[in-house]
């Protein structure tokens, strides 16, 4: 491809990422797994598969509702249910809010929960069987006090919290954005929506956990032993050379199995509670609700250029964890996305003519864009994720004249009618930007699709 | 789940009269009955297992049509010869179906006889009239993708989840039972599936105890084209959102027979007789099956979420239509 100055290309990355800097050099290379006989013999023995002598069986208890609290629970028939050794929902080292556990849980002195997520673990029924657990758990009856919820982002788009407190990167404003409005001949708005991404293993998320004195054995599905240690043994209380950990074999994980999950905390305490090993595997549905995800997303994208300059708005919401601002352990529902969770913290998007991004971002091409105004609310290592890992490269003259990006000048084009995304593009007066908002509802949010304005 | 007892019956007969108790349930390959049991769903106090009973074989009917053993396996039935070449449709709905491992081991009887997909149901922490009659329906106001559109009521808007038996249901099938009682039924496929109305829990016409034990088709139509298409979420192991089964002859010009049935947007298999009336005789155009399609969803109402469905039943069965009649688009 030619590189005239006004000829944007993708080919190149911007600049090393840390990405790059992580490459192992082992992609797309013929490598042996050393574990790779034993999986695919059906020799390797996952954590699922770990056994002890008198071992029980834990099933995890999960809220059925959304949001609220608990105000009661009856775990009489549970208990007298055949088979039953304990049910355990009032425990001193249960996270109240319903997180998984780890060193930075904050241990609210535990009375009945609150319920800030749906399928939030609440306790954990402890029986001679697997079935027995499972069945027990069904039986145990939970009152609760419900309280409504907004979970349709696409619904409450319009009422999130402007400036969410102790988001990691704050908005950035830059520049005079009525003024670029102003003398912008063409618009680009689009708005992009990413679904909820579920990290769900082929090897359920299993521990078996056992102590001896005051040891505590984990073996467990796990990716980062070294983080696991301890946020195990801060969540416990104990000191980390107590706890041992064991993952010899991970049947997948999709990230899914990075962090210390809920069910090696709750094998723990229910094996201190009961005496025995205990083994807890995850089910299905409950991993979508107990295992952090990757949240949905929606995004509107505004350009307006003109040849000497590009205005970029960027709005972005993320649904997250009501408790914490990166990570969301259990949601699959939000509760209330738009009082408790920030938006735009965890997102950074790399994209022509975007360095990074965040709810209103405006600036001038008067300076290379690669250079960052001092006392930018970010810097542009700050994050290691991106939408994309190729940023655009201006030809050889990342001036006044390169600001023409390839969608600013696909827009340019397309105002006269000849590109095949003229559709996206209105005249800047029209639609003025005072009150920008979502664009009104459409349709299904339930896949990713891409919206016109 | 509950602990149950178990009982291998010898006989079809022997089938009927311990099923015939209250609570029990017959077992064939478990492919459904056994995940709703774990998730507590289905709480039978005896299973009846016929899987020995030599229900399995597939044989030429003296009409020349085909007898189908409720036992027969859906992959040993999607790959019967006679099965591919004078029913395809049956062929290909059952392979559009499930997975392989699936297909190995549920059976035709139980096909038939499968519960509903829907979320609620599955969720036994969710009011669902079918599962808990009078609790409610949770489906109605919530997520409703893979919910009806047609024959639904107030009470319950799940679907029938079987390709197959969209299919069957085109093919004119029959089912022939055994009672409790010894006598033998037999009955139109179309007429064992009984709508929801105000008591969506009683999803066929069986009596307790009541074995299917054969499903037969009659004769195919001579000389008519088949088809099965299903619009699915995912290419592979996914239920239909919208799925047509197809028979069309034609003789010269004009439509000579029409048979249509619909999965995933009822609570049975769908067959309106009345769209099938407007296009025999006619002749194909895409005027006339855009008048077929206005027949048929003349009735149908969304719930909110599954809306889309109506425009795609239009779309799908046209283009079916067209395939069927070679009409160009």
């Amino acid at each position: 491809m030619s590189k005239s100055p006004n000829t944007a290309t993708m080919d190149e990355s911007a600049e090393r990422l840390l990405l790059d800097r992580g490459v192992q050099g082992l992609v797309g290379k013929p490598v042996d797994r050393i574990e790779g006989p034993l999986k695919t013999t059906g020799l390797a023995t996952y954590a699922y598969d770990g056994r002890a002598e008198s071992m029980a069986y834990g099933f995890v208890l999960t809220s059925t509702i959304a949001l609220g609290r608990i105000t009661a629970i009856d775990a009489t028939k549970a208990r007298k249910s055949p088979g039953v050794i304990a049910v355990i929902i009032e425990h001193p080292l249960l996270p109240s809010d319903g997180s998984s556990g780890g060193g930075a849980n904050p241990r609210v002195p535990r009375d009945l929960p609150e319920i800030a997520s749906y399928g939030q673990a609440i306790g954990i029924v402890v029986a001679e069987t697997f079935e027995a657990a499972r069945e027990a758990a069904g039986l145990v009856l939970v009152d609760y006090d419900r309280k409504p919820g907004r979970f349709d982002m696409a619904a409450h788009i319009d009422t999130f919290e402007a400036e969410p407190k102790g988001a990691l990167i704050p908005n950035i404003r830059r520049g005079d954005i009525d003024d670029a409005i102003a003398r912008a001949p063409v618009q680009y708005d689009e708005t992009f929506t990413t679904p909820h991404h579920f990290p769900l293993a082929m090897e359920p998320h299993a521990t078996v956990a056992a102590w001896t004195g005051d040891s505590l054995e984990i073996r467990s599905s796990l990716q980062i032993l070294k983080a696991a240690r301890p946020m195990i043994a801060a969540s416990l209380e104990i000191d980390p050379a107590r706890v041992r950990v064991l993952a010899p074999y991970v049947g997948g994980g999709f990230g899914g199995k990075t962090g210390t999950g809920v069910e090696v905390i709750l094998a723990a305490i229910a094996a201190r509670t009961t005496g025995r090993p205990v083994k807890v595997a995850l089910t299905r549905r409950q991993t979508a609700h107990l295992v952090h995800h990757r949240a949905n997303t929606r995004q509107r994208i505004f350009w307006q250029s003109a040849m000497t300059r590009l205005c970029h708005r960027s709005r972005i919401a993320v649904s997250s964890s009501p408790w914490r601002l990166v990570r969301s352990p259990c949601m699959r529902v939000r509760p209330d996305p738009l009082r408790r969770a920030p938006f735009a913290s965890i997102c950074r998007l790399r994209a022509p003519c975007a360095r990074q991004v965040k709810r209103w971002d405006l600036w001038r091409w008067k300076q290379r864009w690669t250079s960052w105004p001092k006392g930018s609310a970010s810097t542009p290592s700050s994050s290691a994720s991106s939408t994309s890992r190729r940023s655009i490269r201006c030809g050889n003259h990342p001036s006044r004249h390169a600001a023409c990006s390839s969608v600013s000048k696909r827009a340019l084009d397309a105002s006269v009618g000849t590109s095949a995304i003229r559709r996206q593009v209105r005249p800047a007066k029209a639609s003025g930007l005072s009150g920008w908002a979502w664009p009104a509802r459409r349709g299904s949010t339930c896949c990713s699709n891409r919206r016109r304005v | 789940m509950r602990s149950f007892d178990y009982s291998c019956a010898q006989t079809p007969q022997e089938a009927a009269r311990l099923a015939g108790e209250a609570g029990a349930r017959f077992i064939a390959g478990g492919t459904n009955l056994l995940d709703l049991m774990k998730l507590d769903i289905e709480t039978p106090g005896r299973l009846v297992d016929i899987s020995r009973l030599t229900l399995d074989v597939i044989a030429a009917t003296p009409a020349g049509g085909l007898s189908i053993g409720a036992m027969v396996s859906n992959s040993d039935l999607a790959a019967n010869h006679r099965v591919r070449e004078a029913y395809p449709a049956l062929a290909r709905a059952i392979l559009a179906g499930a997975s392989a491992q699936i297909r190995n081991k549920a059976t035709t009887g139980g096909n038939l006889l499968q519960r509903t997909r829907c979320f609620y149901f599955y969720d036994t922490a969710s009011p669902c009239n079918k599962r808990q009659p009078g609790s409610g329906c949770s489906a109605i106001g919530g997520f409703t993708r893979i919910h009806a559109i047609l024959g639904a009521s107030d009470q319950c808007i799940a679907t029938h989840s079987s390709d197959m038996a969209v299919a069957m249901v085109a093919l004119d099938a029959s089912v022939v039972t055994l009672k409790v009682d010894g006598g033998v039924r037999r009955l139109p496929l179309a007429e064992l599936y009984r709508l929801p109305g105000e008591t969506p829990h009683l999803e066929t016409v069986l009596e307790a105890g009541e074995l299917i034990t054969h499903v037969e088709l009659p004769p195919a139509p001579p000389g008519a084209r088949q088809i099965y298409r299903k619009v699915r979420d995912r290419a592979s192991y996914a239920f239909a959102i919208v799925s047509i089964a197809g028979i069309v002859s034609m003789q010269g010009a004009r439509i000579a027979t029409a048979a249509l049935a619909l999965g995933g947007v009822a609570p049975k298999p769908w067959r309106d007789e009345r769209v099938e009336q407007a296009l025999i005789g006619a002749v194909p155009s895409t005027e006339t099956f855009e008048a077929a399609a206005g027949i048929l969803l003349a009735d149908a109402r969304g719930q909110g979420s599954n809306d889309f469905k109506i425009p795609l039943v239009r779309r799908a069965l046209v283009a079916s239509l067209r395939d069927l009649t070679g009409v160009a688009a």
